[in-house]
């Protein structure tokens, strides 16, 4: 029965994508994403893999469909163009070559695999009992302050490009008990998820995405306008995890000696207070990224 | 006791699912923008509650019983108020673009 | 053994939002089948947890419970057309 499960879901996921690009409709191909986003954090779960699945959910279903149809509205209808035919050809032979390619890395690939062991041998000292959490914050903490540049080169980048506002539409009185109720749940599950990141799965990816959604829901329902002092508070903010982390590697180098090694009994704190600051400031970079910038006047 | 409320569970989470196939089959063939946003708010609100019953039935366990509560609340929310604005979009101006 | 048909049933009625997503012939059509597929994956969540006796699995419904509310509202929030 599972294995039904497991196969209508690839099925489902291989069409839904399909659907998404086959469609002339804008909308249609922004609502197929979204659906072949959740299909895809469902296949995740199945795979035992629920931190990667919640972050896919949040970031990919969630906050990249408010992203896409924040520019939707501004592209004027899209036009059908049929390619010529050699040009089809060639993009089949790509796509066939590619899949056959993953397939047989996927068919030889050795069977066990290596991580797990390695990093429940020295899970104890990483100060979290979570697995990924220990991987992201403390072995590879590397890894995660270089992501974070990323994020912060991507706002440099919606701060060249300056692209207008979005504006939503006016949406009536029932927007008030919505968000009365769904902005304070996403402030909670945000602090519940960046808790119990350190034991469950959950974390400072998870937590900054819920939250940068509650945040959403205020801008599009009318409660938070964007105003420049607003989109200011909100840069510094954003800069502030990417600063913060930083400035907390070099002081383990200065402590430890070592770039990132957190000084020995104390690697919880250091792990929390930079999970704090990273989910404050993730939420407020993709805020940003979704409302723009204010726009300087040329001078 | 623990027989009485597997089976309950289990009931209530097989009439859930119903309510879920039943509302799909409406979205699928239902004439009218307005009929499927009615079949689909069924799924919201009736469905995903019965579904959670039985699987707080089924679990046993006090401090799944905030979570699934959690869940309910949040998607009928959801259906409600995005149920609402979809109609009245679709009423005072023909269509959503 | 019923839960896991109950699951490929909730799983049968997310992917039936498929249809309605491909033809609908209004904007709205859509966003009832995105809706749709939101709560369809919220309920396989759950009757997955309640499958593998995995409670982690409804912290993971809660989470995709809250995106589909937020999605949906950026659905009818950036129309196109301007009241």
């Amino acid at each position: 029965m599972s294995l039904a499960f497991d196969v209508l879901l690839a099925f489902g996921v291989v069409f839904t994508a399909a659907a998404a690009l086959g469609t002339h409709d804008r909308v249609a191909s922004i609502a197929g994403f979204v659906v072949t986003g959740l299909l895809v954090a469902l296949s995740l779960v199945r795979l035992g893999a629920p931190d990667v699945a919640l972050a896919e959910a949040a970031i990919g279903a969630g906050l990249t469909g408010a992203l896409l149809l924040r520019s939707a509205w501004r592209l004027k209808p899209a036009e059908s163009r049929v390619s010529p035919p050699i040009d089809r050809i060639i993009v089949a032979l790509i796509a066939v070559c590619l899949s056959g390619a993953l397939a047989w890395a996927v068919y030889t690939a050795p069977g066990a695999a290596l991580y797990p062991a390695l990093v429940s041998e020295r899970l104890a000292e990483s100060g979290v009992t979570n697995p990924v959490t220990a991987v992201l914050l403390n072995f590879r903490a590397w890894d995660t302050l270089l992501e974070i540049a990323v994020l912060f080169v991507a706002l440099i980048l919606v701060r060249i490009v300056a692209p207008a506002h979005p504006q939503p539409v006016v949406l009536g009185e029932l927007m008030l008990p919505f968000a009365r109720i769904v902005v304070p749940m996403c402030a909670f599950l945000a602090g519940h998820l960046l808790w119990q990141g350190a034991s469950v799965p959950g974390g400072a990816f998870q937590a900054g995405a819920i939250l940068a959604g509650g945040s959403l829901v205020l801008m599009l329902g009318g409660f938070a306008v964007p105003t420049p002092r607003l989109l200011s508070w909100g840069m510094m903010v954003a800069l502030l995890g990417l600063a913060v982390f930083a400035v907390a590697a070099l002081s383990t180098e200065a402590l430890t000696g070592t770039l990132l090694l957190y000084p020995d009994g104390a690697a919880k704190i250091w792990i929390l207070m930079i999970e704090a600051l990273l989910t404050l400031s993730i939420a407020a970079m993709l805020c940003l990224l979704f409302c723009g910038m204010p726009r300087r006047p040329l001078k | 006791m623990t027989t009485v409320l597997h089976a309950l569970g289990l009931t209530l989470t097989t009439f859930g699912v119903s309510f879920l196939l039943i509302a799909a089959l409406g979205v699928w063939r239902l004439p009218d923008v307005l009929s499927r946003l009615h079949a689909l708010t069924k799924a919201d609100s009736a469905g995903l509650a019965l579904i959670a019953l039985g699987a707080a039935c089924l679990t046993g366990r006090l401090n799944t019983l905030l979570t699934l509560g959690l869940c309910v609340v949040l998607v009928a929310l959801s259906g409600v108020t995005i149920g609402h604005l979809i109609a009245r979009a679709h009423l005072s101006e023909g269509d959503l673009e | 053994m019923i839960l896991n048909f109950l699951a490929f049933c909730t799983l049968v009625a997310t992917l039936a939002a498929l249809p309605r997503l491909i033809l609908g012939p209004t904007a709205a059509d859509r966003i009832i089948a995105a809706q749709l597929a939101g709560t369809g994956t919220v309920a396989t969540l759950i009757v997955l947890g309640t499958a593998d006796n995995a409670p982690a699995l409804f912290d993971a419904a809660l989470v995709f419970a809250t995106l589909a509310a937020v999605s949906g509202l950026a659905f009818v929030a950036l129309q196109r057309t301007r009241l």
